[in-house]
Protein backbone atom coordinates (compact mmCIF):
# COMPACT_ATOMS: atom_id res chain seq x y z
CA UNK A 1 0.00 0.00 0.00
CA UNK A 2 1.16 3.49 -0.72
CA UNK A 3 -0.66 4.93 2.21
CA UNK A 4 2.40 5.21 4.27
CA UNK A 5 4.34 8.18 3.09
CA UNK A 6 7.13 8.13 5.54
CA UNK A 7 8.18 6.87 8.87
CA UNK A 8 10.36 8.71 11.29
CA UNK A 9 12.22 6.67 13.80
CA UNK A 10 14.08 8.54 16.43
CA UNK A 11 16.31 7.65 19.28
CA UNK A 12 16.82 10.12 21.99
CA UNK A 13 19.34 8.91 24.41
CA UNK A 14 19.84 12.30 26.03
CA UNK A 15 16.20 12.32 26.95
CA UNK A 16 17.01 9.91 29.65
CA UNK A 17 18.81 12.25 31.95
CA UNK A 18 15.49 13.76 32.76
CA UNK A 19 14.32 10.72 34.56
CA UNK A 20 17.34 10.87 36.76
CA UNK A 21 17.09 7.49 38.27
CA UNK A 22 19.73 7.28 40.90
CA UNK A 23 21.28 3.89 41.17
CA UNK A 24 19.77 3.08 44.50
CA UNK A 25 17.59 0.51 46.09
CA UNK A 26 15.17 -0.37 43.33
CA UNK A 27 12.30 -1.03 45.68
CA UNK A 28 12.66 2.45 47.03
CA UNK A 29 12.66 3.86 43.53
CA UNK A 30 9.57 1.94 42.71
CA UNK A 31 7.80 3.27 45.73
CA UNK A 32 8.81 6.80 44.99
CA UNK A 33 8.22 6.93 41.27
CA UNK A 34 5.52 4.50 40.37
CA UNK A 35 1.89 5.16 41.04
CA UNK A 36 0.08 2.54 43.04
CA UNK A 37 -1.18 -0.31 40.96
CA UNK A 38 -4.74 0.76 41.64
CA UNK A 39 -4.09 3.97 39.73
CA UNK A 40 -2.87 2.22 36.64
CA UNK A 41 -4.70 3.32 33.50
CA UNK A 42 -7.43 1.04 32.36
CA UNK A 43 -6.00 1.11 28.88
CA UNK A 44 -2.61 -0.04 29.90
CA UNK A 45 -1.33 -3.43 29.10
CA UNK A 46 -1.68 -6.10 31.69
CA UNK A 47 1.45 -6.30 33.74
CA UNK A 48 3.98 -8.32 31.89
CA UNK A 49 5.02 -11.47 33.55
CA UNK A 50 8.40 -10.00 34.20
CA UNK A 51 6.97 -7.29 36.33
CA UNK A 52 7.12 -9.22 39.54
CA UNK A 53 10.77 -9.73 39.08
CA UNK A 54 11.80 -6.22 39.89
CA UNK A 55 15.25 -5.12 38.91
CA UNK A 56 17.08 -7.22 36.48
CA UNK A 57 20.14 -5.26 36.10
CA UNK A 58 20.71 -1.88 36.12
CA UNK A 59 22.65 -0.18 33.45
CA UNK A 60 22.06 -2.12 30.30
CA UNK A 61 20.93 -0.22 27.28
CA UNK A 62 19.59 -3.36 25.77
CA UNK A 63 15.87 -3.21 25.29
CA UNK A 64 14.20 -5.53 27.67
CA UNK A 65 11.05 -6.02 25.69
CA UNK A 66 10.59 -6.50 22.02
CA UNK A 67 8.83 -3.77 20.14
CA UNK A 68 5.12 -4.22 19.64
CA UNK A 69 3.94 -4.52 16.07
CA UNK A 70 3.08 -1.10 14.66
CA UNK A 71 -0.57 -0.38 15.04
CA UNK A 72 -0.60 1.60 11.82
CA UNK A 73 -1.16 -1.54 9.84
CA UNK A 74 -4.80 -1.50 10.82
CA UNK A 75 -6.37 1.53 9.16
CA UNK A 76 -9.82 2.80 10.05
CA UNK A 77 -9.26 1.72 13.55
CA UNK A 78 -9.44 5.00 15.37
CA UNK A 79 -10.46 3.22 18.51
CA UNK A 80 -7.77 0.65 18.39
CA UNK A 81 -6.24 0.29 21.76
CA UNK A 82 -2.67 1.43 21.69
CA UNK A 83 -0.81 -0.78 24.05
CA UNK A 84 2.21 0.62 25.73
CA UNK A 85 4.48 -2.08 26.93
CA UNK A 86 4.19 -1.84 30.66
CA UNK A 87 7.24 -3.14 32.37
CA UNK A 88 8.78 -3.04 35.75
CA UNK A 89 12.34 -3.36 34.66
CA UNK A 90 14.11 -0.70 36.63
CA UNK A 91 17.29 0.36 34.99
CA UNK A 92 19.44 3.39 35.35
CA UNK A 93 19.60 4.11 31.66
CA UNK A 94 17.44 3.25 28.74
CA UNK A 95 16.57 4.38 25.24
CA UNK A 96 13.55 6.29 24.07
CA UNK A 97 12.46 5.40 20.59
CA UNK A 98 9.35 6.80 19.00
CA UNK A 99 7.97 5.81 15.64
CA UNK A 100 5.66 8.14 13.81
CA UNK A 101 3.84 7.10 10.67
CA UNK A 102 2.22 9.63 8.43
CA UNK A 103 -0.38 8.60 5.92
CA UNK A 104 -0.66 11.53 3.61
CA UNK A 105 -1.27 14.47 5.87
CA UNK A 106 -2.53 12.22 8.56
CA UNK A 107 -0.54 11.04 11.50
CA UNK A 108 -1.49 7.42 11.39
CA UNK A 109 0.45 6.15 14.32
CA UNK A 110 2.88 7.13 16.98
CA UNK A 111 4.44 4.14 18.55
CA UNK A 112 6.70 4.26 21.52
CA UNK A 113 9.06 1.44 20.75
CA UNK A 114 11.31 1.86 23.74
CA UNK A 115 11.25 4.03 26.79
CA UNK A 116 13.09 4.24 30.05
CA UNK A 117 11.64 1.45 32.07
CA UNK A 118 9.24 2.62 34.69
CA UNK A 119 10.20 6.20 34.04
CA UNK A 120 7.92 9.17 33.83
CA UNK A 121 7.19 8.61 30.18
CA UNK A 122 5.24 5.45 30.69
CA UNK A 123 3.68 5.77 34.08
CA UNK A 124 0.86 7.83 32.68
CA UNK A 125 -2.24 8.42 34.64
CA UNK A 126 -5.36 7.68 32.66
CA UNK A 127 -6.23 11.15 31.60
CA UNK A 128 -3.12 12.23 29.73
CA UNK A 129 -2.53 8.87 28.15
CA UNK A 130 -6.17 8.49 27.11
CA UNK A 131 -6.21 11.92 25.56
CA UNK A 132 -2.94 11.37 23.76
CA UNK A 133 -4.20 8.15 22.23
CA UNK A 134 -7.34 9.85 21.02
CA UNK A 135 -5.48 12.86 19.68
CA UNK A 136 -2.87 11.05 17.68
CA UNK A 137 -5.26 10.02 14.93
CA UNK A 138 -6.29 13.54 14.03
CA UNK A 139 -4.95 15.58 11.14
CA UNK A 140 -2.84 18.45 12.31
CA UNK A 141 -1.62 21.58 10.57
CA UNK A 142 0.80 22.77 13.22
CA UNK A 143 2.01 22.10 16.75
CA UNK A 144 1.94 24.28 19.84
CA UNK A 145 4.55 23.57 22.46
CA UNK A 146 7.84 25.23 23.01
CA UNK A 147 10.44 24.40 20.40
CA UNK A 148 13.15 26.47 21.92
CA UNK A 149 16.22 25.58 19.95
CA UNK A 150 17.20 24.75 16.42
CA UNK A 151 18.37 21.38 17.69
CA UNK A 152 15.05 20.46 19.25
CA UNK A 153 13.30 21.78 16.17
CA UNK A 154 15.13 19.34 13.92
CA UNK A 155 13.57 16.39 15.63
CA UNK A 156 10.18 17.97 16.21
CA UNK A 157 6.79 17.25 14.79
CA UNK A 158 6.65 20.82 13.49
CA UNK A 159 9.77 20.20 11.41
CA UNK A 160 8.10 17.17 9.86
CA UNK A 161 5.03 19.24 9.07
CA UNK A 162 7.13 22.03 7.56
CA UNK A 163 9.02 19.53 5.42
CA UNK A 164 5.75 18.10 4.21
CA UNK A 165 4.50 21.53 3.21
CA UNK A 166 7.56 22.16 1.07
CA UNK A 167 7.26 19.14 -1.13
CA UNK B 1 0.51 29.66 -1.20
CA UNK B 2 3.71 30.29 0.66
CA UNK B 3 5.59 28.14 3.10
CA UNK B 4 8.61 29.61 4.78
CA UNK B 5 10.72 28.54 7.72
CA UNK B 6 13.54 30.56 9.24
CA UNK B 7 15.49 30.56 12.45
CA UNK B 8 15.10 34.02 13.96
CA UNK B 9 15.20 35.25 17.57
CA UNK B 10 16.62 31.84 18.41
CA UNK B 11 13.36 30.29 17.30
CA UNK B 12 12.24 28.24 14.34
CA UNK B 13 9.52 30.37 12.75
CA UNK B 14 7.18 28.70 10.27
CA UNK B 15 4.72 30.52 8.08
CA UNK B 16 2.06 28.59 6.17
CA UNK B 17 0.18 31.14 4.07
CA UNK B 18 -2.68 29.76 2.01
CA UNK B 19 -3.96 32.88 0.26
CA UNK B 20 -3.72 33.09 -3.51
CA UNK B 21 -1.68 35.97 -4.84
CA UNK B 22 1.70 37.52 -4.37
CA UNK B 23 2.58 38.04 -0.76
CA UNK B 24 6.34 37.83 -1.20
CA UNK B 25 6.93 41.39 -0.10
CA UNK B 26 4.99 41.27 3.15
CA UNK B 27 6.43 37.85 3.94
CA UNK B 28 9.91 39.35 3.54
CA UNK B 29 8.84 42.23 5.76
CA UNK B 30 7.58 39.83 8.42
CA UNK B 31 10.87 37.97 8.66
CA UNK B 32 12.80 41.24 8.54
CA UNK B 33 10.64 42.38 11.46
CA UNK B 34 11.64 39.33 13.47
CA UNK B 35 15.30 40.03 12.82
CA UNK B 36 14.76 43.62 13.84
CA UNK B 37 13.04 42.56 17.07
CA UNK B 38 15.91 40.22 17.82
CA UNK B 39 18.45 43.01 17.39
CA UNK B 40 16.50 45.49 19.48
CA UNK B 41 14.98 43.38 22.25
CA UNK B 42 17.36 40.55 22.94
CA UNK B 43 18.83 40.78 26.45
CA UNK B 44 21.67 38.62 25.14
CA UNK B 45 22.91 41.27 22.74
CA UNK B 46 25.07 43.93 24.34
CA UNK B 47 23.94 46.71 22.06
CA UNK B 48 20.25 45.91 21.96
CA UNK B 49 17.80 48.55 23.07
CA UNK B 50 16.80 46.36 25.99
CA UNK B 51 20.39 45.92 27.16
CA UNK B 52 21.13 49.61 26.84
CA UNK B 53 17.96 50.49 28.71
CA UNK B 54 18.85 48.00 31.41
CA UNK B 55 22.29 49.56 31.84
CA UNK B 56 20.67 52.96 32.24
CA UNK B 57 22.09 54.26 28.98
CA UNK B 58 18.75 55.23 27.46
CA UNK B 59 17.07 58.33 28.82
CA UNK B 60 13.31 58.07 29.06
CA UNK B 61 12.76 60.34 26.08
CA UNK B 62 14.79 58.05 23.86
CA UNK B 63 12.78 54.92 24.53
CA UNK B 64 11.03 53.68 21.42
CA UNK B 65 7.28 53.29 21.43
CA UNK B 66 7.80 49.56 20.98
CA UNK B 67 9.97 49.27 24.09
CA UNK B 68 7.51 51.33 26.10
CA UNK B 69 4.73 49.02 24.98
CA UNK B 70 6.74 45.93 25.92
CA UNK B 71 7.63 47.35 29.33
CA UNK B 72 4.00 48.21 29.98
CA UNK B 73 2.93 44.70 29.03
CA UNK B 74 5.55 43.24 31.38
CA UNK B 75 4.30 45.43 34.22
CA UNK B 76 0.70 44.51 33.49
CA UNK B 77 1.26 40.77 33.56
CA UNK B 78 3.52 41.00 36.59
CA UNK B 79 0.73 42.69 38.47
CA UNK B 80 -1.95 40.35 37.11
CA UNK B 81 0.00 37.26 38.17
CA UNK B 82 0.90 38.51 41.62
CA UNK B 83 4.56 38.59 40.70
CA UNK B 84 4.83 35.02 39.41
CA UNK B 85 5.57 36.48 36.02
CA UNK B 86 8.49 38.86 36.27
CA UNK B 87 10.65 40.42 33.59
CA UNK B 88 13.34 41.39 36.05
CA UNK B 89 14.26 38.86 38.67
CA UNK B 90 16.33 39.95 41.67
CA UNK B 91 20.00 39.89 40.80
CA UNK B 92 19.35 39.44 37.11
CA UNK B 93 19.05 41.74 34.17
CA UNK B 94 15.88 42.74 32.41
CA UNK B 95 14.56 39.84 30.36
CA UNK B 96 11.31 40.70 28.61
CA UNK B 97 11.56 37.70 26.26
CA UNK B 98 8.39 36.08 27.56
CA UNK B 99 6.38 39.10 26.43
CA UNK B 100 8.45 40.06 23.39
CA UNK B 101 7.92 36.75 21.62
CA UNK B 102 4.12 36.81 21.70
CA UNK B 103 4.05 40.52 21.00
CA UNK B 104 6.39 40.28 17.99
CA UNK B 105 4.57 37.33 16.44
CA UNK B 106 1.17 38.95 16.91
CA UNK B 107 2.53 42.10 15.27
CA UNK B 108 3.73 40.00 12.35
CA UNK B 109 0.30 38.42 12.00
CA UNK B 110 -1.23 41.89 11.98
CA UNK B 111 1.22 42.91 9.23
CA UNK B 112 0.06 40.00 7.11
CA UNK B 113 -3.59 40.87 7.65
CA UNK B 114 -2.96 44.52 6.83
CA UNK B 115 -1.66 43.43 3.42
CA UNK B 116 -4.77 41.37 2.77
CA UNK B 117 -3.75 37.94 3.93
CA UNK B 118 -6.75 36.11 5.35
CA UNK B 119 -5.63 32.50 5.66
CA UNK B 120 -2.42 31.61 7.40
CA UNK B 121 -0.78 29.83 10.28
CA UNK B 122 2.27 31.44 11.84
CA UNK B 123 4.20 29.32 14.33
CA UNK B 124 7.15 30.75 16.26
CA UNK B 125 8.80 28.19 18.46
CA UNK B 126 5.48 26.59 19.29
CA UNK B 127 3.47 29.77 19.71
CA UNK B 128 0.80 29.95 17.05
CA UNK B 129 -1.37 32.58 15.39
CA UNK B 130 -3.98 31.39 12.91
CA UNK B 131 -6.27 33.22 10.52
CA UNK B 132 -9.15 31.96 8.43
CA UNK B 133 -9.65 28.37 7.34
CA UNK B 134 -7.11 26.24 5.46
CA UNK B 135 -10.02 24.58 3.65
CA UNK B 136 -13.60 25.83 3.40
CA UNK B 137 -15.46 24.85 6.54
CA UNK B 138 -12.41 23.51 8.32
CA UNK B 139 -10.49 25.18 11.12
CA UNK B 140 -6.74 24.99 11.54
CA UNK B 141 -5.90 21.97 13.61
CA UNK B 142 -3.27 22.67 16.21
CA UNK B 143 -1.69 19.71 17.94
CA UNK B 144 -0.59 20.26 21.53
CA UNK B 145 2.78 18.66 22.09
CA UNK B 146 2.69 15.77 24.51
CA UNK B 147 4.71 16.96 27.51
CA UNK B 148 6.70 13.73 27.68
CA UNK B 149 6.92 12.54 24.09
CA UNK B 150 8.45 14.93 21.55
CA UNK B 151 6.72 13.43 18.55
CA UNK B 152 3.32 12.88 20.06
CA UNK B 153 0.44 15.24 20.70
CA UNK B 154 -1.86 15.07 23.70
CA UNK B 155 -4.73 17.05 22.18
CA UNK B 156 -5.75 18.66 18.93
CA UNK B 157 -7.35 22.09 19.09
CA UNK B 158 -9.30 23.93 16.43
CA UNK B 159 -8.51 27.53 15.67
CA UNK B 160 -9.71 30.00 13.06
CA UNK B 161 -8.85 33.57 13.98
CA UNK B 162 -6.95 33.21 17.20
CA UNK B 163 -3.76 32.42 19.02
CA UNK B 164 -2.42 29.49 21.00
CA UNK B 165 0.67 29.41 23.21
CA UNK B 166 2.20 26.69 25.34
CA UNK B 167 4.66 26.90 28.20
CA UNK B 168 6.10 23.62 29.30
CA UNK B 169 8.95 21.73 30.89
CA UNK B 170 10.16 19.25 28.35
CA UNK B 171 13.20 17.04 28.32
CA UNK B 172 15.57 19.78 29.33
CA UNK B 173 13.40 20.90 32.17
CA UNK B 174 11.82 24.26 32.58
CA UNK B 175 13.71 27.49 32.34
CA UNK B 176 10.72 29.40 33.63
CA UNK B 177 11.24 30.80 37.10
CA UNK B 178 8.59 31.67 39.61
CA UNK B 179 9.08 35.40 39.97
CA UNK B 180 7.83 35.34 43.54
CA UNK B 181 10.88 33.52 44.85
CA UNK B 182 13.16 33.11 41.84
CA UNK B 183 13.08 29.33 41.95
CA UNK B 184 12.23 27.10 38.97
CA UNK B 185 8.51 26.73 38.51
CA UNK B 186 7.08 23.41 39.62
CA UNK B 187 3.71 21.70 39.67
CA UNK B 188 2.76 21.76 36.00
CA UNK B 189 4.10 19.97 32.96
CA UNK B 190 2.42 21.95 30.25
CA UNK B 191 0.17 25.00 30.02
CA UNK B 192 -1.64 25.81 26.78
CA UNK B 193 -3.70 28.98 26.48
CA UNK B 194 -6.04 29.86 23.62
CA UNK B 195 -6.85 33.55 23.27
CA UNK B 196 -7.80 36.13 20.70
CA UNK B 197 -4.23 37.34 20.38
CA UNK B 198 -0.81 35.89 21.04
CA UNK B 199 0.30 38.57 23.49
CA UNK B 200 -2.40 37.40 25.86
CA UNK B 201 -2.01 33.68 25.16
CA UNK B 202 1.77 33.70 25.56
CA UNK B 203 1.90 35.86 28.68
CA UNK B 204 -0.88 33.93 30.43
CA UNK B 205 0.71 30.58 29.59
CA UNK B 206 4.06 31.71 30.96
CA UNK B 207 2.52 33.24 34.07
CA UNK B 208 0.32 30.22 34.83
CA UNK B 209 3.27 27.89 34.38
CA UNK B 210 5.34 30.04 36.73
CA UNK B 211 2.57 29.95 39.35
CA UNK B 212 2.47 26.16 39.43
CA UNK B 213 -0.65 24.30 40.57
CA UNK B 214 -2.50 27.46 41.50
CA UNK B 215 -2.01 28.64 37.93
CA UNK B 216 -4.71 26.20 36.79
CA UNK B 217 -7.62 28.06 38.32
CA UNK B 218 -5.91 31.39 37.84
CA UNK B 219 -5.63 30.87 34.08
CA UNK B 220 -9.12 29.42 33.85
CA UNK B 221 -10.46 32.58 35.47
CA UNK B 222 -8.99 34.88 32.82
CA UNK B 223 -11.77 36.16 30.60
CA UNK B 224 -11.61 35.42 26.89
CA UNK B 225 -9.24 32.47 27.27
CA UNK B 226 -9.43 28.71 27.15
CA UNK B 227 -6.85 26.50 28.76
CA UNK B 228 -5.45 23.01 28.59
CA UNK B 229 -3.06 22.16 31.40
CA UNK B 230 -1.24 18.95 32.22
CA UNK B 231 -0.20 18.88 35.85
CA UNK B 232 2.68 16.98 37.39
CA UNK B 233 0.36 14.07 38.10
CA UNK B 234 -0.46 13.89 34.39
CA UNK B 235 -4.00 14.97 34.90
CA UNK B 236 -5.39 17.20 32.20
CA UNK B 237 -7.37 20.26 33.07
CA UNK B 238 -9.28 22.10 30.44
CA UNK B 239 -11.93 24.75 30.23
CA UNK B 240 -15.33 23.84 28.84
CA UNK B 241 -15.02 26.22 25.93
CA UNK B 242 -11.88 24.66 24.54
CA UNK B 243 -12.56 23.59 20.96
CA UNK B 244 -11.12 20.18 20.30
CA UNK B 245 -10.77 18.83 16.78
CA UNK B 246 -13.66 16.73 15.58
CA UNK B 247 -11.65 13.57 16.01
CA UNK B 248 -12.54 13.82 19.63
CA UNK B 249 -16.22 14.55 19.18
CA UNK B 250 -18.45 12.71 21.55
CA UNK B 251 -15.97 12.79 24.32
CA UNK B 252 -17.44 14.31 27.45
CA UNK B 253 -15.77 17.60 28.02
CA UNK B 254 -14.46 18.18 31.45
CA UNK B 255 -14.94 21.49 33.12
CA UNK B 256 -11.98 23.60 34.01
CA UNK B 257 -11.50 22.29 37.46
CA UNK B 258 -12.68 18.76 36.93
CA UNK B 259 -10.49 15.74 36.73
Amino acid sequence: MKRTIFVVALSIAGFIAVWRFEPGPPVQNAAAQAPPAAMAPSTSAPPPSTSAGGPTGGTSDTPTTSAPPPTSSTPDSANTTVTTQGTAEWSTYGTVQVQVTFTGSRMAAITLLQAPDGGRALTALPKLQEEAIKAQNADIDTVTGATETSESYKTSLQAAIDARGKR
Amino acid sequence: MTTRVEQVMGLPISLDLRDEGDFAEVVDDVFAWFRDVDARFSPFKEDSEVSRYDRGELPAEELSDDLIEVLELCAYYEQLSGGAFRARLPGRGLDPCAVVKGWAVQRAADMLKAEGATTFCLNAGGDVVTAGEPEPGRAWRVGVRHPEQPLAVCAVLESRNGAIATSAAYERGSHILDGRDGTPATGLMSVTVVAGDLVTADALATAAFAMGAEGITWAADRPGCEILIVDDSRRMHRTAGLVLASGEAGHPRASARAS
